[in-house]
């Protein structure tokens, strides 16, 4: 079996990750993008499900527009491998690959660049694994690539701007949001303003998602938080009350309202899983959003072959992705000893951009975090662990008898153990780790970061 | 930090250290149990659950299993998590003709020692298992084998005996064991001295670091075992399953090459199936290959057809404290008067800590063993005594 | 639930299998998506036996896990409808 080398292997073909493709086209570079998603575009830009033109994507500011650009570009690229995943890294720059057919097989790089981006992270409730219980970007993506609403009477809850660049998507779709719960108060969100200008070009989009609710008569309220969600095999109604600036619910404030769907999001973790499994350094970041992918100026992991872009630095958005992806490219072609044009220069340029950023990073990681406080509300039968059913209770016991932090945990409760692999409860725990005021430790990761077929990984001892 | 007394000292608070502090604690001693990481932090948390005692070589290593088993059934509903032990029952697959002859005499001795166990043709294994593949020679079967959750196990006994009262010191490393003229008096931490008359090395694969504070030189190494975890699939075996080649591979050099072919399988409470295990010298290298995990797959697949479909969720290696004739060490030492050694299990600490925990309780509170610890000494290696 | 379509353009109508039920699906959508559309929001059942639906839709929490033409656990988020697709929920 020939072995298949590339000059650079991107992992993600999101924002960060098509930047920089394009650059490594440009300039005749061999390399390979993999993604797990059938299309191009990662979380934000989506394959709109028939025409181009489309109110399911909302405003177009510059960075929607650059990126559906990329991805008409790359849609059937062949240096883009879709629906494939990466299942490890071994040996600096060997990567075990997954194709779009279930076979693995091996392929190695001079250079890797990670741009695997960030999911949703979550603050439980009771309830919260009802059908129909959903992530905001859940309900975005059906919406976006399947044209398809997440339900009849969507309540919007959680933290952060997503909250309302989602609800804003239902109803200008035709889709009903009765009500938006934000866990931050006014305060809070009013920082935004004290960004300006750098972050003035966001504004538009915040302003038509305001008003397109405020028109369709959508409750929003800040400080208020879900407290169950309850039905009969699904999300019928959802019950929800103000919370105190230390996150406990203000008595007597429940109420209840009917709903068929519910989303929810408390803001971002990076996806850091397969950097971890490379053994790159990870740091954790209040400012950045936690864990995150430890870099230099030029986007150099601690491995000096693999560099990292995008959301996986530092949570901070679309426009902040493809600007690092362009940096990140920029410097792997110099490091291979391609000269591109003004690259000093262009280099020195987004650095500053990245210095710059910085304020909307912990603008947004602020909104994100949960007070202590919520904790105490939280009923023992809520499940925190998802794949393994571990409930608060359980954690709660584990954490009185001692264990005291997460691998302790782990191997005293399951949780973090099941198919995703810790991915949705690490971040709460680690939450909770800290509410309790105990250490929080690296998430962990072993090979395969994602589960895979066991025929599959037979047929790795054959290519040697 | 401030100083300690107690009447014992353990070091390592994986199953062997765990099992010896419930059981030192239960007994009424003052115990320290410490550990420079946490329990199950290294080799009893990347290891597989069987307690099997078809795997002993007949004898005193046998004796063991079985006893150890007993106190298992003791322990059930007594520890603060569920060690999920079930008594499953073993099999042996075999594979080859010559496989099988040698299970006929081994199966002999296993019984002349004691164990219950029996030769399965082809026909009846694959009934009692439908998933064993069609390939599949005969079995041997033991209705005295069974698994364990190693994990809860090891924090049920370290927390449990934190409830019964003992000190649990979790990440914090002995940098010495204190000694006057031949007599231990205690141990130095990281951040504190303790002291104490007994010291009880259970460090495992690190035992030869602790022995030599004392001057004692251990022939334990570390030797990597991979294993693989599959996502929870509805009822597939409902026994736990060793190849005979493990055996064969274990007690006769020759067929060392076998090992290479070896699995072992068992499906956790959860639905999950573990798939063992390689073993391989790579001094304290934890990381899991390429190779390694294909080998586990295809052998693991090529005994139960079905595997194929079922997703690997995670791989994972440990390293077991290996010792060159595959028995532990333990009991007192030479030289070092109150110096206890409790390691070198190598696959067996799981199967093996319950009366590895009792028999050191036993030296330590009665100065005598009902199960005799010669053989168990490490002096048979001819160790070096600084 | 044919409302939940927010367009009336949409790409080719096929036809997929839902635990032996026909149910009717446009080619670009999601298995998850084209699910919800018809009032099917259960897809998997958890240990203790409730169900489970989609949660992060983006391959990440397995929680919508469906047998898709004899696979067991595939994300249907993450797979695109085809014509004569056979998917069956409620597998573990």
């Amino acid at each position: 079996m020939k072995s298949e080398h590339y000059d650079i292997v991107v992992v993600g073909a999101g924002l960060a990750g098509m930047a920089a493709a394009v650059i490594f086209k440009q300039h005749g570079l061999n390399f390979l993008v993999i993604d797990e998603n059938p299309h191009p575009g990662g979380q934000l830009i989506r394959k709109q499900p028939h025409g181009e033109q489309s109110s399911l994507d909302g405003y177009q500011d510059a960075v929607k527009k650059s990126g559906h650009k990329l991805r008409k570009e790359f849609e059937l690229d062949s240096h883009f491998l879709q629906a494939a995943r990466i299942l490890g890294i071994f040996e600096a720059c060997n990567l075990c690959l997954e194709d779009n057919q279930g076979q693995s097989r091996l392929i190695s790089a001079e250079y890797i660049l990670l741009a695997t981006g960030a999911r949703e992270h979550f603050m439980p409730f009771k309830g919260w694994t009802l059908p129909g219980v959903l992530a905001l970007g859940a309900a975005q993506i059906m919406m976006k690539s399947s044209g398809i609403l997440p339900g009849r009477k969507t309540v919007v809850a959680g933290a952060g701007p997503l909250l309302y660049t989602m609800a804003g998507q239902v109803v200008r779709c035709g889709g009903d949001v009765p009500l938006l719960l934000d866990r931050a108060s006014r305060r809070e969100q009013a920082a935004f303003f004290k960004l300006f200008p750098p972050q003035l070009a966001k504004l538009p989009e915040g302003l038509q998602n305001m008003l397109a609710l405020k028109w369709h008569g959508s409750r929003m309220l800040t400080r208020h938080a879900v407290v169950e969600a309850r039905g009969d095999g699904q999300v019928e109604e959802v019950v929800y009350a103000r919370i105190s600036r230390t996150g406990r619910v203000i008595p007597k404030s429940e109420a209840t309202i009917s709903a068929d769907s519910l989303a929810i999001g408390q803001g971002f973790v990076a996806n850091t899983e397969l950097a971890a499994s490379a053994g790159c350094e990870l740091e954790f970041n209040q400012n950045l959003g936690g864990w995150i992918v430890a870099v230099d100026e030029q986007l150099k992991t601690s491995f000096s072959r693999i560099y990292a872009a995008g959301e996986i630095t530092g949570i901070g958005g679309g426009e902040q992705s493809l600007r690092e992806g362009e940096l990140a490219a920029l410097a792997i072609a110099s490091a291979l000893g391609v000269q591109i044009g003004d690259s000093p220069l262009r280099i020195r340029k987004l650095q500053k951009y990245r210095q710059a950023q910085k304020g909307f990073n912990s603008f947004l990681a602020n909104l994100a975090e949960v007070p202590p406080g919520c904790w105490d509300d939280l009923p023992d039968e809520t499940i925190l662990c998802r794949c393994e059913d571990v409930s608060f209770g359980d954690v709660r016991r584990a954490l009185t008898l001692g264990l005291d932090s997460i691998s302790l945990l782990k191997r005293g409760t399951r949780i973090s153990m099941g198919r995703c692999q810790g991915r949705t409860c690490t971040p709460i725990i680690n939450a909770l780790l800290k509410a309790n005021k105990l250490t929080a430790t690296a998430p962990s990761i072993r090979f395969p970061v994602k589960p895979v077929v066991l025929s599959a990984l037979e047929c790795l001892g054959h290519d040697q | 930090m401030s100083n300690m007394t107690s009447d014992a000292v353990v070091i390592g608070a994986g199953v062997i250290g765990s099992s010896i502090a419930y059981q030192l604690t239960n007994a009424g001693v003052k115990v320290v149990l410490i550990d420079c990481k946490e329990p199950a932090g290294e080799t009893s948390g990347a290891c597989d659950g069987l307690v099997f005692c078809q795997s002993k070589k007949p004898g005193i290593h046998l004796q063991m299993a079985m006893e150890s088993k007993k106190i298992f059934d003791g322990l059930v509903g007594q520890l603060p998590f569920d060690m999920e032990y079930e008594n499953t029952g073993g099999m042996v697959t075999i594979e080859s003709e010559a496989e099988y002859l040698a299970m006929e005499k081994y199966v002999e001795q296993q019984r002349a020692g004691g164990l219950e166990v029996s030769l399965l043709d082809a026909k009846t294994a694959r009934q009692m298992e439908p998933a064993l593949a069609e390939t599949i020679v005969g079995a041997a079967y033991s209705p005295m084998d069974g698994q364990i959750n190693p994990l809860t196990l090891n924090l049920g006994l370290a927390f449990g005996a934190k409830q019964l009262g003992a000190t649990l010191l979790m990440r914090e490393g002995v940098v010495d064991v204190l000694c006057d003229n031949g007599k231990v008096r205690g141990v130095r931490t990281d951040k504190r001295e303790i002291s104490a008359p007994i010291v009880v090395n259970a460090a495992g694969i690190y035992a030869p670091q602790i022995a030599q504070m004392v001057g004692l030189e251990l022939p334990i190494q570390p030797r990597r075992g991979q294993l693989l975890i599959t996502t929870p699939v509805p009822k597939m075996i409902s026994t736990c399953m060793i190849s005979a080649s493990y055996i064969a591979s274990k007690f006769d050099p020759s067929l060392a090459a076998e090992a290479a072919r070896a699995v072992s399988l068992e499906q956790t409470e959860t639905g999950s199936l573990l798939l063992g295990s390689s073993r391989e010298f790579v001094g304290y290298d934890r990381s899991t290959t390429v190779e390694g995990i294909a080998r586990i797959a295809e052998n693991a697949s090529r005994v139960l057809p079905a595997l194929k479909n079922v997703q690997i969720v995670r791989a994972m290696a440990g390293l077991r404290p290996y010792t060159p004739d595959g028995l532990p060490i333990l009991g007192h030492v030479e030289g070092a008067s109150g110096f206890i050694m409790a390691a070198g299990h190598e696959g067996d600490g799981i199967a093996l800590c319950a009366i590895t925990g009792a028999l050191i309780t036993q030296l330590t509170t009665k100065n005598q063993t009902e199960i005799p610890l010669e053989q168990f000494n490490a002096s048979r290696f001819n160790c070096k005594q600084q | 639930m044919e409302e939940l379509r927010i367009q009336k353009k949409r790409g080719p109508q096929v036809t997929i299998h839902v635990n032996g039920e026909a149910v009717t699906a446009y080619q670009g959508e999601s298995v998850h998506a084209a699910l919800i559309a018809s009032g099917i929001r259960t897809l998997r059942k958890s240990h203790h036996g409730e169900g489970r639906g989609v949660l992060c839709g983006m391959g990440v929490c397995y929680e919508c896990l469906a047998t898709i033409n004899g696979v067991p656990n595939i994300r249907s988020c993450m797979t695109e409808v085809e014509a004569g697709m056979e998917v069956v929920t409620d597998e573990i």
